[in-house]
C-alpha cells in the first residue's frame, strides 16, 4: 500500500487514540534529533494517521491506498486542536538555516547576539544542516551562480518550512539589475515574509520574524496556494 | 598619468633601489614608469610580461616573491591599445609593493603567469572572464564568478550596465537544481 507520494503511509494499530504519540509528532521528534527523513514523508505519515484518529465513526477500519483519491492534497485533514498545538510548539522552536549570503547576514548575525537575542523566542539554534531547519533567511543578494545552492538547500529543508527574504536585494535585486544578481528571490522559491531594508535593523528582522511566527502559528506556507517551486516551474518540472 | 624614464621624477627612497634594478636590467624594455604615494608602476611590453615578473621575483635584491593580485582594465578612450593587465607584486621579505602593467590591443593575447606563480591560474581566469583578455599557456580558462551559459565580457565599459539577458533568472537551471 502505497501513499499519494509514493511513500508508505504510516500503519495505525485499531483503536489507536489521540493518547497515543502520533506517527506525525514520531517524525517530527526524529528530525529534531538529526535524524534525515525523506521529503514528504512527514505529510505521508499525519495523512495516514489522520484518516484514522480525524474521521470518527471508522476507528477500527484502517485506511487502504484505494482510499487516498489521486487529488489528495497531504497534510490537511489534522484535527484543528491538534495543528494549533503543533503551530504553537513551532512557534517557539523555529530553526533557521545557519545561511547568510551579504551584507545583511551582518544584521542577521546581529539579531543573533546578545543584545537582541534571537534565544528568546527560540530561534537561537541556526542549523548548519537543512536537514534540521524550518525554514531559511535569505539574507543579502543572491547572485546567478548561488542560485541553483540556494533552491537545493531550501528543497532540503524538510515540510513544513518558511522563508524570510531579507533587505531589498533579496526581495527585488535593489540596484543590482546586472548581469549577475537573481531579480528577487522569490522568483525561485517561495517567500512568507519580506523585510525590506538595506539592511534591515535587527528591529526589523525582528519584526519579519514576528510575522513570521504569526504564520507558523497557524500553519500557513507561502506554498500552501501553489506547491510549486517557481524555479522548478521556469524549467519544466 | 605615465612618465617615460628619461623624465627626471621623484623616487621615493624605498623605491629607489628596485627602479635602479630594474632599469639596470631592461632599459629600454620599460615603456613607462610612473610613481603615486610612493608606490612604483612599471608598464613593459606583452612580449616581456613574463621575463620581468620572474627577474622581480628570483632577483636576491627585489625578492619580489608573492602575486597580491592580477587584474584587467578597460580603457575604451585609448584606441590602439584599450586593455591593461596590472599585476600587484608583494615582497614579504623587504615589505615592498611593485605594480606591472601591460598594455594590449583588442584581441591581443597576454602570456601567462601561472609559469611564475601558481596562484595567477585564478586571477587570469577572472580576468579573461571579465575582460576577454585571453592569457596564453593557461590551462584552464573556463568561466569562473558567472555561469558557464553566460555571453559577454561584464567589466567591459561596452557592456550594458542593466542586463536583461536572459530573463528574471538569466540562467538555464535545469540539471543544476
Amino acid at each position: 500500500m502505497m501513499g499519494p507520494n509514493g511513500i508508505q503511509p504510516a500503519v495505525a494499530t485499531p483503536g489507536a487514540g489521540l493518547c497515543e504519540v502520533p506517527p506525525f509528532l514520531a517524525a517530527h521528534s526524529a528530525k529534531a534529533g538529526g535524524t534525515t527523513i525523506p521529503h514528504g514523508s512527514l505529510y505521508a505519515a499525519a495523512t495516514g494517521w489522520a484518516h484514522i484518529a480525524g474521521t470518527p465513526g471508522t476507528a477500527g477500519s484502517l485506511p487502504s491506498a484505494g482510499d487516498i483519491p489521486e487529488d489528495h492534497i497531504p497534510g490537511v485533514a489534522l484535527p484543528a486542536n491538534l495543528e494549533k498545538l503543533l503551530g504553537f510548539g513551532r512557534t517557539f522552536s523555529w530553526w533557521p538555516l545557519l545561511f547568510g549570503l551579504a551584507c545583511c547576514a551582518i544584521e542577521m548575525m546581529a539579531t543573533a547576539g546578545p543584545r537582541y537575542d534571537l534565544s528568546r523566542f527560540g530561534m537561537e539554534a541556526m542549523r548548519a544542516s537543512p536537514r534540521q531547519a524550518d525554514g531559511m533567511i535569505v539574507a543579502g543578494w543572491c547572485s546567478i551562480k548561488m542560485a541553483p545552492r540556494v533552491i537545493r538547500l531550501y528543497e532540503q529543508i524538510p515540510d513544513p518550512k518558511w522563508v524570510l527574504a531579507m533587505g531589498s536585494c533579496a526581495i527585488s535585486g535593489n540596484i543590482w539589475d546586472t548581469y549577475h544578481i537573481v531579480q528577487g528571490i522569490d522568483s525561485l522559491i517561495p517567500v512568507d515574509v519580506y523585510v525590506p531594508g538595506c539592511p534591515p535593523r535587527p528591529e526589523a528582522l525582528w519584526d519579519g520574524l514576528e510575522k513570521l511566527r504569526d504564520r507558523v502559528r497557524v500553519s500557513r506556507h507561502a506554498y500552501d496556494g501553489l506547491r510549486q517551486i517557481p524555479a522548478r516551474v521556469a524549467i519544466g518540472e | 598619468m605615465e612618465s617615460s624614464t628619461q623624465t627626471t621624477i621623484e623616487i621615493p627612497e624605498a623605491m629607489e633601489s628596485v627602479f635602479a634594478k630594474v632599469e639596470q636590467r631592461f632599459g629600454e624594455k620599460l615603456l613607462g614608469t610612473s610613481f603615486f604615494r610612493g608606490e612604483l608602476s612599471i608598464t613593459v611590453a606583452p612580449a616581456d610580461w613574463v621575463e620581468v615578473a620572474a627577474y622581480c621575483r628570483d632577483e636576491p635584491s627585489l625578492a619580489f616573491e608573492r602575486l597580491d593580485s592580477l587584474l584587467g582594465n578597460h580603457y575604451p578612450a585609448r584606441k590602439d591599445r584599450p586593455f591593461e593587465v596590472v599585476a600587484h607584486l608583494t615582497s614579504v621579505s623587504r615589505t615592498a609593493r611593485l605594480r606591472l602593467k601591460t598594455q594590449l590591443a583588442e584581441g591581443e593575447k597576454a602570456p601567462t603567469l601561472t609559469g611564475v606563480w601558481a596562484s595567477a591560474g585564478w586571477d587570469e581566469r577572472e580576468t579573461w572572464e571579465m575582460y576577454g583578455i585571453v592569457f596564453e599557456g593557461h590551462s584552464d580558462l573556463r568561466r569562473l564568478l558567472t555561469t558557464e551559459d553566460f555571453e559577454g565580457f561584464p567589466l567591459r565599459k561596452d557592456f550594458p550596465l542593466r542586463g536583461t539577458v536572459g530573463g528574471r533568472i538569466r540562467t538555464d537551471l535545469k540539471g543544476k537544481i
